[in-house]
């Protein structure tokens, strides 16, 4: 383990699909207990950089360290000391919500008593006691964000990847959502997170912009504004994406 | 291994909470025995039959009244005239003709050797081909037992239907039966459930564990072959009891072969699943690719000797096919390694190359 302040180090990582260069010549680091944003079109490589670091698919060239791992060679190492949740909800349905955490706090190895203890404390920390025993595809969409959040951080990880983890929420789940995240990264976790919603751009303690697969313009909101002589990071994102597209 | 136990566990309580589908699962097999043995049936019941006897002599009387007392025929007109056999044919839904000639009783006596034409109905190719074989076995029993009165050895009796003497046709279909259950369960279900969770997305889930991508698959299908092995039991037991299929062979290397049809048709499903990335898709391909050429080309409703050569050499590719000939040699003949190493060898060869093939595949394309 290393003793830098980084949990993540990205080193000029890119990855080729045939001719397409989905992510080209990326580079930023997130200190511990950071929120990192991801913005960027559709198409830009915020899901293709992620996967790279989460060990799901090899870069074709340039390094990467994450919890002081290479992604090159650790990934099992790696995939043991992160969180992922992603855009489309991915528990499973016709489990209850109970069965469902159990399920993945197994397979990530935890203790059965601390296992029992952090789900009834997550269920409390919820509000869900009365939907324990409720099969997860009868709950609404909010409570199956928050408890896909819940159930990625429940081997505590040192570093988790939330992949537009608000989208079609509604605002007040996303402002939940968010006390969720800050709550999370005071412990000293890691956040990198992707949305399309300008308004969460603003909660990231840093943020880059994505546009063909290069960051373009990397740091706190206020600087950014500042930089790009904008009143809102909509704006931000707009300039720097037209400048940028071909 | 605790997380191999927790992923079994869920896959477990899909299938139980998916009631519907479960029952599907367990009562194809049966609705399928019952099915291909009440209506396929190649046996012959019945039949009406014309007879056109210009010999008029005690012996082809003797062979028609020994014909109509038997279940499988019924005499249903006699006519005089070899013009009248077509409308015979279309007026009264007779499917065969007897002709005896003229000089029948001279021959039987002289040569002992007779001739008797049969004209037969064959825009039903298969139960023309029964009937006459039928029928050739019938008349040649009557003749022997009609002249085995006056002199011990007569009559030769040249047909003989060996394993199957009354033709029954549950010796074809559920050898048959068990292999489209296999694959129905076996290749449709874990592709259908695989793909499922791509599709949803917690495959992705899943693959961001540490869990390794082998015990995710593993824990993922061994319940669909538990009840692909249960299902082909009750085939057999069903196959037995019901259509009176005989088990003289092991039942052990039977279990094995069962099994390893299994792992062929598992692989299959992993590597369909692999590969399509929609459930619509997994079992379209399924389907098309696979149960399709399985029922065609795998000896079990259609002859193979009778195919176009490429189609014959396409069917060794088949496992199926090897898995059908190999389960009915076992039951019927009660064939043991000995005899059946060719179609083990080709079988094994499958499995271990499919599943070579599959597991290269997940590894690489999974996420």
């Amino acid at each position: 383990m290393n003793v830098s302040e980084n949990s993540i180090e990205v080193n000029e990582i890119t990855r080729n699909f045939g001719d397409f260069t989905a992510v080209d010549h990326l580079s930023f680091n997130v200190k511990k207990g950071e929120i990192f944003g991801f913005l960027g079109a559709n198409g830009a490589g915020k899901t293709t950089a992620i996967r790279m670091l989460c060990g799901l698919l090899m870069p074709t060239s340039g390094t990467a360290n994450v919890v002081g791992y290479d992604i090159l060679t650790q990934n099992k190492e790696i995939k043991r000391h992160i969180g992922y949740m992603s855009q489309k909800f991915s528990l499973y349905e016709d489990l209850t919500v109970m069965e469902n955490m159990e399920l993945f706090g197994t397979i990530y190895g935890m203790k059965r008593k601390d296992l029992k203890l952090r789900m009834l404390n997550i269920i409390a920390r919820l509000q869900m006691r009365d939907y324990a025993h409720t099969k997860v595809s009868a709950l609404p969409l909010g409570r199956r964000q928050k408890l896909a959040f819940a159930t990625a951080i429940l081997h505590n990880p040192q570093v988790i990847f939330l992949d537009e983890p608000t989208s079609g929420v509604d605002p007040l789940v996303r402002r939940e959502f968010w006390n969720m995240i800050y709550e999370t990264a005071a412990q000293g976790v890691s956040i990198l997170v992707t949305t399309h919603y300008m308004d969460e751009a603003e909660y990231c303690n840093r943020l880059c912009i994505m546009v063909n697969g290069q960051i373009k313009i990397i740091g706190n909101p206020t600087d950014l504004k500042r930089e790009t002589n904008s009143e809102s990071m909509e704006e931000v994102f707009h300039k720097t994406v037209n400048q940028h597209a071909r | 291994m605790k997380g191999f136990k927790a992923i079994l566990i869920k896959e477990c309580r899909h299938i139980f909470r998916d009631f519907k589908t479960l029952m599907f699962v367990l009562l194809m097999p049966v609705v399928l025995v019952l099915i291909f043995g009440y209506t396929i049936k190649n046996e012959i019941n019945n039949v009406n039959v014309a007879v056109l006897d210009y010999a008029q002599s005690a012996t082809s009387r003797q062979i028609v009244e020994d014909l109509s007392c038997s279940d499988y025929f019924c005499i249903k007109q006699y006519i005089s005239d070899y013009h009248q056999i077509e409308k015979v044919f279309r007026r009264y839904n007779v499917r065969m003709v007897i002709v005896f000639p003229k000089d029948f009783e001279y021959q039987i006596g002289k040569n002992r050797q007779a001739e008797i034409q049969f004209i037969l109905d064959a825009s039903d190719l298969n139960v023309a081909t029964t009937l006459e074989n039928y029928t050739t076995k019938a008349i040649s029993q009557s003749l022997q037992k009609f002249s085995s009165s006056e002199e011990p050895v007569a009559v030769d009796v040249r047909v003989k239907m060996q394993y199957n003497p009354q033709l029954e046709s549950a010796y074809m279909f559920i050898p048959g039966n068990i292999a489209l259950i296999m694959i129905l369960i076996t290749t449709l279900m874990t592709s259908i459930a695989i793909s499922q969770e791509r599709e949803t997305g917690t495959w992705r889930m899943m693959a961001i564990t540490p869990s390794n991508q082998l015990v995710l698959v593993l824990g993922k299908i061994i319940p669909y072959m538990c009840i692909s092995m249960f299902c082909t039991a009750v085939v057999i037991v069903l196959g037995i009891v019901i259509f009176g299929m005989p088990m003289r062979g092991s039942v052990a290397l039977l279990l094995l072969l069962c099994f390893l049809f299994m792992l062929t048709a598992c692989s299959l499903g992993v590597l369909i699943s692999v590969l399509a990335h929609t459930q619509q898709v997994a079992m379209l391909s399924c389907l098309l690719g696979f149960f399709l050429p399985t029922l065609l080309l795998s000896d079990f409703l259609f002859p193979i000797e009778n195919m176009p050569v490429p189609l014959q050499i396409a069917s060794h590719v088949v496992p199926a096919k090897w898995f059908i000939l190999a389960l009915r040699d076992i039951m019927v003949k009660g064939a043991g390694l000995e005899l059946l190493w060719l179609p083990v060898v080709i079988m094994v060869g499958l499995t271990l190359f499919l599943l070579t093939v599959s597991i290269l595949k997940l590894n690489r394309k999974m996420v």
